[in-house]
């Protein structure tokens, strides 16, 4: 059955609605092109004389200002009510509405809006005694049309349709052009009753704003009128209805209000942009544009040359952005659009088809890629440009007065306070509700960028709250100002800071691929705002998006953050989201209802954990604070949220975390080792005992270079997670007390920079605070002197001290006296204070530096002998400084004589004198370490003293020697230069060694006459066959003179190999090693090596690519990582893409852009690049990466991985090979 | 996107389909073809084509059990072979009128090739001329290979030819299909660019008139690619500007993807293995697990690793072909749930090793929770959590 038929069939069904007179019914869809063009011809065909328009009744008096010719569309016109009732109506020249308004004007006709006023309150209705009166309505309603079963679903069938929205563009749209006015109005009649048959629950408001307009209608009586509402209405409007249900209606509408005081109209000029329906406004529409051409048409020959005018325009746009849309792609895509509009028995064809001739001519398949530029450039086309402007005698916005009442029913002040008035409020907003209304408002000004508000206390951090904000608040030059320019994102506050909030979000994603969503950061912050400022809706929409694409960028600590907001808001600690009734305050401040928290925090929780996988390799310290924070959270918060929540969630997390910090703790990166140690103790899952063994092992093993590096990251990872534990318990540091009292000097001191090194990454007071607890369990008298010492009373002290030498002393005759058999065992411990005297006097009797004191140089913290000790303390001072952080400004405590004014200390040493103490005190090979180690905290002279020729060659000294040359002056760089150099070579030759079994005998199937192993069956055959003889028994058969082969690779081979290389965090070992590995690709004849370093730069570095200590040189630190920059330099570079390969070495944390990265990666498999994401290149093969970028880089086709350098040349060897 | 599995199999008029383990579509349908193909006989319709396209959306979509035909004793309903939106079918349909191939892309096991294959058969008539592409997949099978016997004892003749289906097609103005076009090689590949853009195929070796051959109306190509299975050769740009892509999304609907798994199951099973109808139950449980699997997220919105391994509806279909094979043929105690997990494990651990960990994940997360919710048969599966780790 075709559309004819059934519309024959269904025309008698409609005919009541269409023969109508009173009033005279026209069916209309907002936006809908085809009802603005011909609504012209309906009106004059009717030649009414008053139009009744489905508009609130509040825009009565705004209706001259719409159909003014002053005014240009789009513009906007919306009223608000004070309980947040809202009426938002877009117009444009395809608006049917303002079609109707302009003729009205022209043709001398009133237009009365007749719909239901936003200040009526029908919410106040909704009571159980109206019940009745709704039902009677309904059913009055249905009785009024026959009862069609199913017949939207029959439409829906045959026309092929899968929402209304296709089904209105094929039953109405477009046959429109070919039919007369009246078929159209037929149409969207028939279209409206059979969506109305569909709607078996027509909501109360509905009812009561269909009440309204018969009531209107009524009132209207004996007029030739003419009713302009949307389809679905008009059944409602006939007249057998009018009769029945008058009594019903009039006492429905005798409960709303009838004066409408405080609703504000505004009217203000609005864009296409706005228009569309992507901007994420309200009451949009999709492509502008096209509906505005469409209305403008006036025959189907005009549409279908304006779908040609645009399909030409956006290969064109195509074409400007670099990508292949020729006349061809558009002559296919215009036919495509036009058969599929015949084979769909459509007049003419749609934005349906001209959208679907589009995708499937221009795509190609590649939603990222391709994809994400057509859509673009259909952007940009089909949404355009244009802005609307309203005429000059509109009265001032509604914003103004919206935002003068609230400040007055808030008692805030307002443009009448006085100038000077600027009030210091104190809001105590979790107790006072209008407070906190009050809180939200002030907050919500600023979202606006409304100059008013300033808050003065200072912003919680973390978990941290602060119960009173403090708020200076004036009414200021520029508020009223800024509030008239606001007025364009609406006539409320709050809409305002939602638009606001839109817009940033849409600036802000700009280059992001629509199908990945926005940045995490950009979803956080503009969550918070959105929490901050009681944006319900928003937040809804912010946290359902949360469970997306957020999930898989965002990186641990986002992550956990994400988490601690929701965490607030389900407690009611978000200012602006009350969630129970003594916490609202209405209208302003709502209850806020999301039913999904519990799921959300379990669903964030299982992607932290996801997350945890590219940790394992991490050396940063930023990931350990990430893994702190998430511990923070499952031992306190999560355990109450998640008991509400789902079932053993808990304990299957709390296994996944175990798991991993059981696998880490085995295999995974120093620092990450330490931290999952550490978690492991939190977790009680290792008993403290073992914590404390495993740490005397780290110290123990510390014998050389390699191990006392890790001593270092590891116990600063295992410290970072428990710090605040051991500061209260120091029993946690036994492990590392016992070791070192049984160390003798010597060996003490060989340790001692990697232990300082661990401890100086916390904040001087930190390490004071440990350092007290430590004492304590000294003695009593050393807290006493440090306290004294700090007072800077040196000889009250002195003599303090040599009292309590003197108790000591006796106590401890009196001790051997009493018990002559006892044993001064270290782990006896009666009683602390003996215990610890006897320790101190113990150690300082055996060797020359007391435990105290072995504690404050581990530590930082000055010691008490002016012996050897303090030597050793001052030259790792030289190093380390003081720290950062709390208590970095005041001076230690400790410290006698430090630095702040003018001390009696000797000078500091030179350098030279220094790396003399260092080898003295701590052995020639830690020398070396501490050396290279101040030269990468900056110390430029510290290399001087390393001495080329015996240096040993390790990657980390290459390192710390690398990350300081970029900032050296020529004339000092000639030593460490040298240095660099023997380094480089040594390893350079120790990696070589390794590599080359993998790339040896490289070959590919070229064919060639020189003889090698492989013969090429298949060419010698066809370059045979002249050869050919008949065999004596009449078969043919080849006498193979010329041999063809398969050559070896060497010569014929022409591969080019590009490294991809992010320096943007710090000069990692991947950075060197991938510098190392291009030297040694790029000394084999087949091989062509380019090398890229980038941050959000790009350095290309391909001609340094054979020297790596030169290249390595030139790569400069630091920056953001812009990743797709990186590899579009890579790309444009690459001259045979099937014989290209591209290494990119990255921790995926990519700052700019994921989407560009994405369709850099897609753009390069098209090209037929093979290519391989590193997120380590090193011996280890853990990585730190992030694990959501990576995947998805992954599914794009760039595999991801961490290797070592044989592995990478194992990669290499087989891409040639085409294996 | 399987054909749904007929309930009527024309075979009894058919001379022996039984014969062959899996009877083309041309055969299948051989009925609702010669009805539609009567029902077009004066209708304009593209050179070439056997069906206008108004037919052959119909053929591949089906006509929803409305009974169409010339007379009325002279009709059936079409039934509907291909799961998805009849927006694409028009696509693909409008697309072959045209001058520029069809390509078809998506996930492995999204039935594309099922859909390649309707569409010849519906617009030319026969299945039979496809090339399946290989690494090892020649220029030869594209263009023309020789017979060197012939070519030794005769000189270059168009006897010693030996025409690539491509050719056929050119010649009979008919379709070809193309399978995996991506798994060729390049160099491979592009030898499609000329045939597709000039439509016609020079023999250098022939002289006079042989040494081209013109494509008759009716001439095109449906390509099938999967752009995100490993191991493939991308495609040049000159050769995706010759083709319109169409995306096949796998099956949206839960419910429909499980009459499909149990239908399609059903005939690729013989009649002695399939004594006993599917087990309801077992395909219900199966693609739940399938479709979690594959979206990474379940229908109460738990998260769920995805493992690096396709889940496709193929798959799935194996599986319980597999499961209610064992039963036929090891029938005493048979328990199909206890299968599963094996089965699963098979079709999930393909190259990487995690896989398992992601599976027992899933195992631990919502198959438990299910479990507890006091479903038997999730419960039994959760038992059976042994299996995987084994």
């Amino acid at each position: 059955m075709n559309r004819e038929a059934i519309c024959e069939e269904l025309n008698d069904w409609v005919r009541p609605l269409y023969d109508c007179r009173t009033p005279s019914l026209i069916g209309i869809r907002h936006h809908s092109a085809a009802i603005a063009r011909s609504l012209p011809d309906m009106l004059a065909a009717r030649s009414p004389t008053c139009i009744l328009l489905e508009l609130p009744t509040d825009f009565a008096d705004w209706i001259d200002y719409l159909g003014d010719p002053e005014t240009v569309a789009p513009v906007a016109i919306a009223a608000a009510e004070r309980s947040g009732e809202l009426a938002f109506y877009p117009m444009a020249d395809f608006s049917p509405e303002l079609v109707a308004i302009r003729w009205g004007r022209k043709h001398n006709v009133p237009v009365i809006p007749f719909d239901l006023s936003v200040g009526s309150g029908w919410r106040n209705v909704l009571g159980s005694d109206s019940q009745g009166v709704f039902q009677r309505l309904k059913s009055a309603a249905r009785s009024q049309l026959p009862e069609g079963q199913g017949v939207m679903d029959r439409l829906m069938r045959h026309l092929h349709c899968n929402d209304s929205g296709q089904l209105w563009e094929r039953l109405v749209e477009s046959p429109a052009m070919l039919g007369s006015h009246e078929t159209i109005r037929t149409m969207s009649l028939l279209f409206g009753w059979a969506v109305r048959n569909n709607e078996h629950a027509i909501d109360a408001r509905t009812l009561i704003r269909e009440a309204t307009m018969r009531q209107a209608v009524r009132d209207s009586k004996g007029s030739n009128s003419v009713a302009l509402i949307g389809s679905f209405h008009a059944p409602a409007l006939l007249p057998s209805l009018l009769d029945s249900t008058a009594k019903l209606d009039a006492e429905l509408l005798t409960m709303l209000n009838r004066d409408h005081i405080g609703v504000g109209v505004s009217l203000v000029p609005y864009s296409f942009e706005q228009l569309d329906e992507r901007s994420g406004y309200p009451a949009g529409i999709r492509d502008p544009i096209w509906h505005q051409r469409m209305v403008q048409a006036n025959s189907a020959e005009e549409i279908d040359s304006i779908s040609v005018s645009i399909i030409v325009s956006i290969c064109k746009e195509l074409r400007r952005r670099g990508f292949v849309a020729s006349t061809p792609d558009a002559t296919e895509a215009i036919r495509m659009m036009r058969d599929l509009a015949t084979l769909r028995g459509l007049a003419i064809a749609g934005r349906g088809e001209l959208m679907e001739a589009l995708q499937s001519c221009l795509v190609q398949g590649e939603l990222y890629g391709r994809g994400r530029e057509v859509a673009r450039a259909m952007e940009l086309v089909l949404v355009g440009r244009v802005q609307g402007k309203v005429c000059s005698r509109v009265p001032r916005c509604g914003l103004a007065v919206s935002v003068e009442s609230l400040l007055q029913s808030l008692g805030l002040p307002d443009k009448f306070a006085s100038k000077a008035e600027a009030r210091e409020l104190k809001l105590d907003v979790l107790r006072s509700n209008k407070d906190r209304a009050r809180a939200v408002v002030l907050r919500q000004l600023c979202a606006a960028n409304i100059p008013y508000a300033k808050r003065t206390d200072t912003i919680e951090q973390g978990n941290r709250e602060n119960l009173i904000e403090s708020w200076d608040v004036a009414f200021q030059q520029g508020t009223s100002a800024t509030i008239e320019a606001m007025s364009r994102y609406g006539v409320e506050l709050a809409q305002v800071v939602e638009g606001v909030l839109q817009a940033a979000a849409k600036q802000d994603t700009q280059d992001e691929g629509s199908e990945l969503g926005p940045a995490p950061t950009i979803v956080l912050q503009q969550l918070r705002i959105a929490t901050e400022c009681g944006l319900q809706e928003r937040t809804r929409n912010w946290l359902d998006s949360l469970e997306s694409h957020f999930e898989q960028l965002a990186s641990l600590v986002e992550l956990v953050e994400a988490a601690t907001i929701v965490g607030r808001i389900a407690i009611g600690h978000v200012v602006g989201l009350p969630v129970s009734e003594e916490q609202a305050f209405a209208p302003m401040l709502r209850v806020f209802h999301y039913d999904k928290l519990a799921g959300l925090t379990a669903s964030l929780l299982r992607v932290c954990l996801d997350r945890l996988e590219g940790l394992s390799g991490s050396e940063d310290p930023v990931d350990v604070v990430g893994l702190h924070e998430l511990l923070g959270w499952f031992r306190e918060d999560l355990s109450d949220q998640l008991a509400s929540g789902e079932v053993g969630l808990y304990e299957v997390a709390m296994a996944r975390l175990t798991t991993w910090s059981e696998n880490t703790l085995r295999n995974g990166g120093q620092r990450m080792q330490g931290a999952a140690a550490g978690i492991l103790s939190v977790l009680e899952v290792m008993p403290q005992s073992e914590f404390v063994s495993l740490s005397s092992g780290w110290v123990d093993s510390a014998v050389n270079t390699e191990l006392r590096q890790r001593l270092r990251n590891t116990l600063s990872g295992a410290l970072q997670i428990l710090l605040a534990r051991m500061q209260s318990d120091p029993s946690w540091l036994d492990g590392l007390e016992e070791r070192i009292r049984s160390y003798s000097d010597e060996v003490f001191l060989t340790r001692l920079p990697a232990l300082r090194g661990a401890f100086h990454e916390f904040s001087p007071a930190d390490r004071e605070r440990l350092l007290a607890s430590k004492l304590e369990t000294y003695s009593e008298r050393e807290t006493l002197m440090s306290s004294a010492d700090s007072d800077s009373d040196q000889k009250d002290v002195t003599e303090l001290y040599a009292i309590l030498r003197q108790c000591d002393l006796e106590a401890r005759q009196a001790v051997e006296a009493e018990m002559p058999d006892w044993v001064f065992g270290p782990q006896l411990n009666a009683d602390p204070i003996a215990n610890a005297n006897r320790d101190e006097t113990d150690v300082s009797q055996m060797h020359g530096i007391g435990m105290g004191d072995r504690w404050r140089m581990m530590l930082g913290v000055p010691p008490q002998s002016q012996s050897r000790a303090s030597m050793a303390a001052r030259s790792l001072d030289q190093l380390y400084g003081r720290g950062q952080g709390e208590g970095a400004r005041n001076k230690l405590s400790n410290r006698p004589g430090s630095r702040s004014g003018g001390g009696t200390e000797a000078a500091q040493p030179t350098i030279a004198e220094w790396s003399d103490d260092l080898e003295e005190l701590f052995g020639s090979q830690v020398c070396q370490e501490v050396l290279g180690e101040s030269a990468a905290a900056g110390n430029l002279a510290a290399v001087e003293a390393i001495d080329p020729e015996t240096v040993q060659p390790s990657i980390a000294l290459l390192r710390n020697v690398l990350s300081i040359a970029g900032g050296l002056p020529e004339h000092r760089s000639e030593h460490l230069r040298k240095l660099a150099k023997q380094i480089t070579e040594k390893l350079a030759n120790q990696l070589a060694v390794r590599m080359r079994p993998a790339l040896s005998g490289l070959t590919a199937p070229r064919p060639t006459r020189r003889r090698t192993r492989r013969l090429n069956l298949h060419r010698t055959i066809r370059d045979n066959l002249v050869n050919a003889y008949r065999r004596e028994d009449g078969r043919s058969s080849i006498l193979a003179k010329r041999l063809v082969f398969n050559a070896s690779s060497k010569r014929e081979m022409d591969w080019h190999l590009t490294f991809v290389v992010d320096v943007s965090g710090s000069m990692t070992e991947s950075v060197v090693y991938s510098a190392l590995c291009a030297a040694i690709f790029s000394e084999l004849p087949a091989l062509t090596v380019r090398f890229i370093a980038f941050s959000t730069e790009v350095i290309d570095l391909s001609g340094q690519v054979s020297d790596p200590l030169t290249l390595l040189l030139e790569v400069q630190v630091g920056g953001g990582t812009n990743i797709g920059l990186g590899l579009r330099h890579a790309r444009a570079g690459i001259k045979v893409p099937s014989r290209s390969l591209v290494v990119l070495v990255s921790d995926f944390e990519e700052g700019v852009s994921v989407g560009q990265l994405l369709s850099e990666v897609r753009t390069l498999k098209e090209m037929g690049v093979k290519c391989i994401g590193l997120a380590a290149l090193d011996d280890r093969g853990v990585a730190r990466f992030h694990e959501g970028t990576a995947k998805l880089v992954a599914s794009v086709g760039m595999p991801v991985a961490a290797v070592s350098p044989e592995k990478l040349a194992d990669w290499v060897g087989q891409h040639i090979r085409g294996l | 996107m399987i054909p749904m599995a007929k309930s009527k199999q024309p075979s009894a008029s058919e001379p022996t389909p039984n014969a062959i383990q899996s009877p083309p579509a041309e055969v299948r349908y051989a009925a609702e073809l010669k009805l539609l193909q009567e029902m077009d006989a004066d209708k304009t319709r593209p050179g070439g084509w056997l069906l206008t396209p108004q037919s052959v959306v119909d053929f591949i979509c089906g006509t929803e059990g409305q009974k169409i035909g010339p007379s009325k004793s002279n009709s059936m309903a079409i039934s509907e072979k291909f799961v998805g939106s009849r927006d694409i079918v028009q696509r693909c349909v409008v697309t072959l009128a045209g001058e520029r191939g069809l390509l078809l892309v998506g996930e492995p096991g999204t039935a594309k090739s099922m859909l390649g294959e309707l569409l010849t058969v519906g617009i030319s008539g026969t299945s039979a001329l496809a090339v399946q592409g290989t690494a090892g997949t020649t220029e030869d099978q594209i263009r023309y290979g020789w017979n060197y016997a012939m070519l030794l004892d005769r000189g270059p003749t168009p006897e010693a030819l030996i025409p690539s289906p491509v050719m056929q097609a050119m010649r009979t103005g008919k379709l070809m299909r193309f399978e995996e076009v991506t798994r060729c090689l390049p160099e491979v590949q592009d030898g499609l660019i000329s045939i597709l853009s000039e439509r016609r195929l020079i023999i250098p070796e022939l002289l006079g008139e042989q040494s081209s051959v013109f494509a008759a109306p009716g001439f095109n190509v449906i390509a099938t690619a999967n752009l995100r299975d490993r191991g493939v050769s991308e495609m040049s740009a000159a050769l995706k500007r010759r083709f319109n892509f169409e995306t096949i999304a796998p099956i949206a609907d839960a419910e429909r993807e499980a009459v499909l798994v149990s239908s399609r199951a059903t005939s690729m099973l013989t009649e002695d293995e399939r004594k006993d109808p599917i087990d309801n139950a077992l395909v219900q449980l199966l693609v739940t697990v399938f479709r979690d699997l594959r979206s990474g997220r379940t229908a109460e919105g738990w998260q769920v690793q995805q493992p690096s391994t396709v889940m496709s509806t193929a798959e799935a279909v194996a599986v319980t072909t597999a499961i209610v094979r064992e039963g036929a043929f090891f029938p005493s105690g048979f328990d199909p749930v206890s299968r599963l997990p094996g089965h699963l494990l098979g079709v999930v651990m393909k190259d990487d090793a995690k896989d398992r960990e992601r599976l027992i994940a899933y195992w631990n997360g919502p198959v438990r929770r299910r479990a507890e919710a006091g479903d038997p048969l999730w419960k039994r599966l959760s038992e059976l959590r042994i299996v995987l780790e084994a």
